[in-house]
């Protein structure tokens, strides 16, 4: 067991992302069909960058492939789709539902614009990874200055 | 702060609340962590949603934890308490890339669930897919409650 160091605002800054997620999902949900209730939820999204790259990782256990839409628009990125409530047998009862089903959105500013047919999406143990390379104007450059 | 329309005769105030609470517990629980009941998490552990079913032969759970390898994955059962376990080291490319945003859990996954009926240990099934824990517990065979008979005296 590592020992970790104790940071109460870290688990505060936590705890307040975590209720602004709850009370979206919450507030915005709707009964879906046979009483299974369709919620709105909020994947958790990592985002970071290179020189080159910018790489957005989203937790999405338990949504297939064809139930993700990306979509790209000069710098904003939109994630949608949708989490099936699959109930394999019919006499099967649920004592204990914490897992949100129903659809995800969520829209991102990206720090450039990306070059869109070079974009990979990845799909592995419910972890979405986007590879979103830069497009080539919107690179750092650096700018030599002429010392006279 | 977009408005959403009135949901229609299906919503349930009151079941949205009771989740409200639900949801509020479990990250108290998990952030305060202290042990009193068993269902605690360890401390510092993250707790992930589980959803528990039943059906006439087994119980079901099943357990978000995206982006785990198999082999950080524990399943024990003892006394009726099923306690999972998980370890997601964290990304390496967060510590040496410029980080816009990190909102993803890593380190340990704790979560401990109370059975409601009694299952058969020797043939618990687990299998991990698309980043959800799902494990099968089925009931003793022959494990039927039965209607107690009183003597009058």
């Amino acid at each position: 067991m590592a020992v970790v160091k104790w940071d109460p605002f870290r688990d505060l800054v936590s705890i307040q992302d975590r209720m602004n997620r709850l009370f979206e999902q919450t507030l915005s949900r709707s009964r879906g069909e046979e009483g299974v209730t369709a919620t709105t939820w909020t994947p958790a999204v990592d985002i970071y960058e290179t020189a080159d790259t910018i790489v957005m990782k989203a937790e999405l256990p338990g949504v297939t492939r064809e139930d993700i839409h990306i979509q790209i628009d000069g710098s904003t990125l939109t994630l949608k789709g949708e989490r099936r409530f699959a109930r394999d047998v019919q006499e099967e009862s649920y004592l204990r539902i914490e897992r949100a089903y129903g659809s995800f959105h969520r829209s991102f500013a990206l720090p450039a614009t990306v070059q869109q047919e070079k974009v990979r999406a990845l799909l592995k143990d419910g972890v979405l990874e986007l590879t979103l390379p830069k497009a080539e104007d919107s690179k750092p450059k650096r700018i030599s200055v002429d010392v006279r | 702060m977009s408005v959403h329309p009135w949901p229609g005769p299906g919503w349930d105030p009151m079941g949205d609340l009771a989740l409200i609470k639900q949801e509020m517990t479990r990250l108290f629980e998990q952030m305060l962590g202290h042990g009193a009941r068993h269902e605690q998490p360890a401390d510092g552990a993250w707790s992930p949603p589980a959803d528990v079913s039943e059906t006439k032969g087994d119980l079901r759970v099943q357990v978000e934890l995206p982006g785990i390898q198999a082999r950080h994955l524990r399943i024990d059962f003892s006394e009726g308490v099923l306690t999972i376990r998980a370890e997601r080291p964290p990304d390496p490319a967060l510590q040496r890339d410029q980080v816009l945003q990190v909102e993803c859990r890593y380190g340990s996954f704790v979560r401990r669930l109370t059975l409601p009926s009694p299952i058969d240990p020797d043939r618990i099934r687990a299998t991990y897919r698309d980043g959800v824990l799902d494990i099968r517990l089925p009931k003793p065979v022959g494990s039927q409650a039965r209607r107690v008979a009183i003597d009058a005296a």
